[in-house]
C-alpha cells in the first residue's frame, strides 16, 4: 500500500498516510480477510462509464450487525413520531391547530391550550380566536382548559383594538373557573409548608375594561366588574380539606373563609414605553391602579380596596441581551369596621407570575412586596433563555410592618418563545427554599 | 456477566470497523485505464416510469435534524472515519478527481468555460411566458407565505408565477432569476427561470376551477379571490407586475433525497450522501448564501430523451438566495446555522448568552432589492443549510475544492452576467452585489485553495526534449497568492522507486527529459509481470508558498504508452491529497 503496486484497471491505491497507521500484526491479518472484495467489472468504453454501487466487503457486512443494533431504537422512536406527524397531517383540524399553535402571526382559528403547574398538574384546553370581528383590530377569544387535578377554565374575551394601538379599547371578559387542588398555608411570611391544607374555589365573574390612550404610551384605563367566589372542601386527597378543621389548625375566623359576591370598580395610569410586547429590551412600563370593591348579596358586609403598583423596566446591555427587572407593591386595605378578608381575596406571593420557587399563594397576607430581576439572553431565533431571582414578602401592613428581614427568595432559569406582538409560551425551573418547581404554559396570555 | 461481554464487544466493533476501513469500503477508487477517465455515467438508462413520493416538510425536518443526526452516529465507520480524520471520499468521481456528465449534473463553467452572454442566458427553453396574449390560471395558491398561481400561455406553456415581498421589490424574483443561472453554469439541473412583467388585465381563470379556500372549503375560485391575490402583489409604477416565472417541469416523481437512494429508479447507483456534486453543493451554494438547500427544493423528473426514458435531477426554487428569504428579506443568521441549531442553541443556552456569533454583529441592510447579503462576517466554512444537509455534512476537502474550483471560474464578467438577469432598477444595488459577490468568491477560494494543493488543468505534451506537464496553480492564477513566492517541486516514481530528484523551482511545468522515459521505458519493459502495475508512473508534485511548508502534494497517474503517436505517458488519474 502506498508504493507502486498498482494493478491495470484497478481502483487507484487508499492513500499512504492512511495505511502507515495499520501497523499492528492483528489488524494486517483483518485486513487481509476483509480485504476479499467482489470483483467488479465496468463496461469498458472510452468516455462512458456504467457506475455500479460498491460492493461491501465481508467487514462492512459484518460491521452492519452492530450497527443495525444501534439503528433499532433510532428507528422505533421514528416510527413514532413519523405516525404522529402522518395522523396529525390527516386531520386538517389538527393540522390547524398546530400552525396556529405555534405560529407568530395572528391566525384566526382553534388553536390548543396548555400548561402544567404544581397545583393544576397538566392542563389540557381548545381556544378560538377571531380577528377583526366587529371591527378592524380586535380579538375575540374563546377558550376552554381541564386539568388532570379537575381544573377548569373556560373564558370569553373581547378585546375592541389590541396593543399597541392609539385608539380607545374596551375589553370584556367573562370568565368561570374552578381549582379543586389549591394550597394555602396559613396567613403571614412565616407561614410553615407542613401546615399546607387544600380547598376549591370557584370563581365566576364579568369584567369590562376600557383602555384610553393619553399620548406617548400613557393610557388611562377604567374597570368595572362583578365577581363570585365559592369556596368548598379541597379535593387533594393528601392533605387536609375540609373546611372546618382547615379553620381550626390554621386559627383562622368564619370570615376569613367565606364565599363572597362583590362589585368592582377601578382606575390607573399605565405608562408603556417598551420597543416590543413579546421581547422588550429597552424601555419599561409603570402601572398603578386603585380599585374599591364592595360585597353584594349575602356579602354586603364586603368592603375592600385593592391598591397596586408595577414597575418593569427593560436594558439592552449589548445585542439584545436584556436586563429586566420588575418591582410590585400591592396592598390590599379594608375599613376598621369591616369584616376580615377571606385569605383568598388578599395578596398571595408564590406561583409561576411571581415568587417562582414556591408554590402558588404560599404566603398569603393584605400586602405584598416583590423585586424580580431577569438576565434574559438570544438562544435562538424566537427563543429567548434567562435566568432570574425573585425577593419577596407578605405583610399584614407594608406600611406600618415593612422590613428587609424576612424576605424569600427564589431563583432559576427558563425559556421565553416570543415574537413581535406577543410572548407565547415560557418554560422556567425555579429554586426556592422548598422543593423545585417546573412551569409550562402555551397559549396563555402573559 | 455484562462487565465481562462489553469489553469484548467494543473490541469486536472496533476491529471490524478498522477491518471495513481498511477493506476501502463503501469508497469505490476510480477506475485508471490506459484511455484516460470517463467522462460520462451512463446513469440516463430506459427505466420504467418511478411512482411519485412527496414527503413532509415537517417529517423532513425533524428527521433531518433529529433521527438523521443520531443514525449517523450509528454508522461506526463513519464514526471511525472522522475521529481518524479520514473521511470517505465521494464515490462518483472519475480518475481525475472530477464528475462525469450524468443525470445529476453537467460540467459546464467550471470545465468548459462558458461566455457571459451563455451564462446570462441560463435555461432558454421557451423564453418565458408569453405576454401578447391572455394567460389562463388554473392553480392558484392561497396558503403559505407569499402569493402566487400557475398559468397557461397562449403557447400552452404552463408557468409557476412568484411575487417579489410588498416591500422589497425586485428581491426574490431577482434571486431566483440569478440563483437558477448561477447553478445552470455550475452544472446543476434547473429549470427556466424567467423575469417577466405582465398586466393583470391578461389573467383568466380556467373554467370551473376549484380550490380549497384557507378555512379548508372546497369551492370555485372566483375573480374576487384572485383580486385578493393580487393585492398581495407590488404593482410597477405604469401598472404592470413584476414577477418570477418558473417553466413547469414534466412528469414530476417528487424530490429527490440528499441521502440514500431511489429504490425505484435502477440508475440510482450511488448513494446521494456519497455524489460529489451534491456534497460540492456547500461550497457552490455559499457564494450566493443558497441556505434553503433541503430535499423539498428539488424534483426528479421523468423525462424522455433519444428514446430512453430516466429519471433526471433538478434543484429548484431559487428564491431564497442572496439576500432573499422568499417572502422577506433574510435574517443575518440565514446561511450560518440550521434553522435550528440545536448546538448553536445549547452553546447560548449554556453561555447565558455571553458568547456572541459573529452574524449578531451585522448592520442592517441598505438596499430593500438585496436584503441582508455581505461579504465581510461572511465565513467560507461556517455556512449552514436550512436542516442538516447529510450530502453536504459528509464533504471533503477534495469535494470542497472541487466546488470552490467552480466557484472560482466565475470571474468578474460572469459574476456581472449572472447580476445582469436579475434585472435591478437601481444601479447602486447591483454594484453592491456585483462587489459583495466577488468578495465572497475570492474568500472561497482563498479558504478552500488552502485545504489541497491547488494544481489542476495537466497539459502533458510530448516534445524532442522529453515530456511536458504543464499545469495552472489555481491560487496564483486567480490572484489569490503571488506567484512570486511560489515554488514546486515534484517527485517521479516508478514501481515504488523515485527516479529523480526534485529539484524546487517556480515554473509551473515538470520536464521528463527523455533519458529518464528511457530509464522508464526499459524498467516496464523488464517487468515479469506486464499487467502488474508496471505501466503507471507516479508524480507528486508539491507547492510552498513563501515561508510555509511543502504543500500536501497533487498525485498524477501517468500510463506508459512507449507506442502512443501523442505522448509517451499519458496523464490517467489526478488526485489532490487532503
Amino acid at each position: 500500500m502506498g508504493s507502486e503496486d498498482m494493478k491495470p484497471r484497478r481502483r487507484l491505491p487508499s492513500r499512504s498516510h492512511f495505511s502507515a497507521r495499520l501497523h499492528l500484526p492483528l489488524f494486517l491479518a483483518l485486513l487481509l480477510a476483509a480485504s476479499v472484495t467482489w470483483a467488479q467489472e465496468p463496461v469498458d468504453s472510452a468516455m462512458v462509464r456504467t457506475p455500479e454501487p460498491p460492493r461491501k466487503s465481508v467487514g462492512d457486512r459484518l460491521l452492519d450487525i452492530p450497527e443495525e443494533l444501534l439503528r433499532l431504537p433510532i428507528r422505533a422512536v421514528k416510527g413514532v413520531v413519523y405516525g404522529g406527524i402522518e395522523a396529525a397531517n390527516s386531520s386538517a383540524t389538527v393540522a390547524r391547530l398546530v400552525e396556529n399553535a405555534f405560529s407568530p402571526a395572528p391566525i384566526t382559528g382553534l388553536y390548543p391550550v396548555a400548561s402544567y403547574g404544581s397545583n393544576s398538574g397538566l392542563v389540557g384546553g381548545l381556544g378560538y380566536r377571531n380577528f377583526d370581528l366587529l371591527r378592524d383590530g380586535d380579538r375575540f377569544d374563546l377558550r376552554g382548559s381541564y386539568s388532570t387535578h379537575q381544573y377548569q377554565r373556560f373564558r370569553i374575551r373581547y378585546e375592541s383594538a389590541l396593543p399597541p394601538n392609539d385608539h380607545p379599547a374596551y375589553i370584556i371578559t367573562l370568565q368561570y373557573r374552578k381549582r379543586p387542588w389549591e394550597h394555602f398555608y396559613g396567613l403571614g411570611n412565616d407561614s410553615r409548608p407542613e401546615d399546607r391544607v387544600a380547598y376549591t374555589l370557584e370563581q365566576t365573574g364579568l369584567d369590562a375594561s376600557v383602555r384610553l390612550p393619553l399620548g406617548s404610551g400613557v393610557a388611562a384605563r377604567a374597570r368595572g366588574a362583578i365577581t363570585a367566589d365559592n369556596i368548598f372542601d379541597g379535593q387533594a386527597d393528601h392533605l387536609v380539606t375540609n373546611l372546618d378543621i382547615i379553620r381550626e389548625s390554621l386559627d383562622l375566623d368564619r370570615d376569613a373563609t367565606r364565599s363572597t359576591r362583590y362589585v368592582s370598580i377601578g382606575a390607573g395610569l399605565e405608562h408603556d414605553w417598551r420597543d416590543t410586547l413579546g421581547r422588550p429590551t429597552h424601555g419599561g412600563i409603570e402601572r398603578i391602579g386603585v380599585t374599591y370593591n364592595r360585597g353584594v348579596g349575602r356579602s354586603d358586609d364586603l368592603e375592600f380596596f385593592i391598591t397596586e403598583v408595577e414597575i418593569q423596566h427593560f436594558l439592552n446591555v449589548f445585542r439584545k441581551r436584556t436586563i429586566a427587572a420588575r418591582l410590585l407593591i400591592r396592598e390590599v386595605d379594608r375599613p376598621d369596621q369591616a369584616p376580615s378578608l377571606p385569605f383568598y381575596l388578599r395578596s398571595g406571593l408564590g406561583g409561576e407570575d411571581d415568587l417562582r420557587g414556591f408554590s402558588r399563594s404560599r404566603f398569603v397576607d393584605n400586602d405584598l412586596a416583590l423585586l424580580t430581576v431577569e438576565w434574559r439572553y438570544p438562544v435562538w431565533r424566537v427563543v429567548d433563555g434567562f435566568i432570574f431571582v425573585d425577593e419577596a414578602r407578605v405583610f399584614s401592613s407594608l406600611r406600618d410592618d415593612f422590613s428587609f428581614r424576612g424576605w424569600h427568595s427564589s431563583a432559576g432559569i427558563g425559556l421565553r418563545v416570543w415574537s413581535e406582538r406577543a410572548l407565547h409560551a415560557k418554560a422556567m425551573l425555579a429554586f426556592g427554599e422548598e422543593e423545585p418547581r417546573l412551569y409550562l404554559d402555551l397559549g396563555a396570555e402573559f | 456477566m455484562r462487565r465481562r461481554h462489553l469489553p469484548f464487544l467494543l473490541g469486536t466493533i472496533a476491529a471490524l470497523s478498522l477491518m471495513a476501513l481498511a477493506a476501502g469500503c463503501g469508497a469505490p477508487r476510480p477506475q485508471l485505464r490506459p484511455e484516460g477517465p470517463y467522462w460520462i455515467d451512463a446513469d440516463t438508462r430506459d427505466i420504467p416510469e418511478p411512482a411519485g413520493a412527496d414527503p413532509r416538510l415537517a417529517w423532513q425536518t425533524i428527521d433531518r435534524t433529529v433521527f438523521n443526526q443520531l443514525e449517523q452516529y450509528a454508522d461506526i465507520e463513519r464514526d471511525v472515519r472522522i475521529i481518524l480524520g479520514d473521511r470517505e471520499e465521494a464515490w462518483n468521481i472519475n480518475a481525475v478527481d472530477e464528475v462525469p456528465d450524468c443525470s445529476w449534473f453537467t460540467n459546464r463553467h467550471g470545465l468548459h468555460r462558458m461566455s457571459p452572454d451563455e451564462i446570462r442566458r441560463g435555461v432558454s427553453l421557451t423564453g418565458g411566458p408569453d405576454t401578447t396574449g391572455p394567460w389562463t390560471l388554473f392553480r392558484p395558491k392561497v396558503g403559505g407565505k407569499t402569493p402566487g398561481f400557475r398559468v397557461e400561455d397562449p403557447r400552452g406553456k404552463q408557468y409557476i408565477i412568484k411575487f417579489d415581498p410588498v416591500d422589497n421589490p425586485e428581491l426574490a424574483t431577482a434571486a431566483g432569476a440569478m440563483g437558477a443561472r448561477y447553478f445552470h453554469a455550475a452544472g446543476y439541473n434547473v429549470p427556466e427561470e424567467t423575469i417577466v412583467f405582465w398586466r393583470p388585465e391578461q389573467l383568466r381563470i380556467r373554467d370551473g376551477l376549484a380550490f380549497t379556500d384557507r378555512s379548508g372549503i372546497r369551492r370555485p375560485f372566483t375573480s374576487q379571490d384572485l383580486q385578493d391575490i393580487l393585492k398581495r402583489v407590488r404593482r410597477e409604477p405604469d401598472g404592470r407586475i413584476r414577477s418570477l416565472a418558473s417553466l413547469a417541469l414534466p412528469n414530476v416523481k417528487g424530490p429527490f433525497s440528499y441521502t440514500g437512494t431511489r429504490a425505484d429508479d435502477p440508475n440510482d447507483w450511488c448513494r446521494h450522501e456519497h455524489r460529489r456534486e451534491l456534497r460540492g453543493l456547500y461550497v457552490i451554494a455559499s457564494l450566493i448564501n443558497h441556505y434553503d438547500l433541503k430535499d423539498q427544493n428539488s424534483l426528479d423528473c421523468y423525462v424522455e430523451e433519444d428514446g430512453r426514458c430516466f429519471l433526471r435531477h433538478y434543484l429548484i426554487d431559487f428564491g431564497s438566495t442572496f439576500g432573499s428569504n422568499g417572502d422577506r428579506p433574510k435574517e443575518p443568521l440565514v446561511g450560518y446555522a440550521n434553522g435550528f441549531d440545536l448546538r448553536d442553541a445549547i452553546v447560548s443556552m449554556v453561555t447565558l448568552g455571553l458568547w456572541t456569533w459573529p452574524w449578531e454583529k451585522a448592520r442592517p441592510y441598505e438596499y430593500p432589492s438585496i436584503g441582508y447579503f455581505e461579504s465581510q462576517i461572511f465565513r467560507p466554512h461556517k455556512f449552514d443549510a436550512v436542516v442538516p444537509n447529510p450530502a453536504l455534512e459528509n464533504m471533503t476537502s477534495r469535494d470542497a475544492y472541487w466546488g470552490a474550483k467552480i466557484v472560482m471560474a466565475f470571474r468578474d464578467d460572469d459574476i456581472r452576467a449572472i447580476v445582469d438577469a436579475g434585472q435591478y432598477s437601481d444601479a447602486a444595488a447591483a454594484d453592491y452585489l456585483l462587489r459583495t459577490l466577488i468578495e465572497r468568491r475570492d474568500k472561497i477560494g482563498r479558504h478552500w485553495f488552502a485545504k489541497v494543493n491547488p494544481l489542476d488543468n495537466f497539459m502533458v505534451t510530448d516534445g524532442s526534449q522529453g515530456l511536458l506537464i504543464a499545469f495552472d496553480d489555481l491560487a496564483v492564477k486567480y490572484d489569490l497568492e503571488s506567484s512570486h513566492g511560489t515554488r514546486y517541486r515534484h517527485f517521479l516514481y516508478h514501481n515504488g522507486k523515485r527516479l529523480a530528484q526534485p529539484t524546487p523551482g517556480t515554473e509551473r511545468v515538470i520536464r521528463v527529459p527523455d533519458s529518464l522515459l528511457q530509464v522508464i521505458s526499459s524498467r516496464v519493459g523488464a517487468a515479469e509481470e506486464p499487467e502488474s502495475g508496471n505501466h503507471l508512473v507516479r508524480i507528486d508534485i508539491q507547492s510552498k508558498r513563501g515561508d510555509q511548508g511543502w504543500s500536501k502534494p497533487v498525485r498524477l497517474w501517468l500510463w506508459h504508452q512507449p507506442e502512443a503517436s501523442d505522448a509517451r505517458l499519458r496523464l490517467v488519474g489526478v488526485e489532490h491529497i487532503d
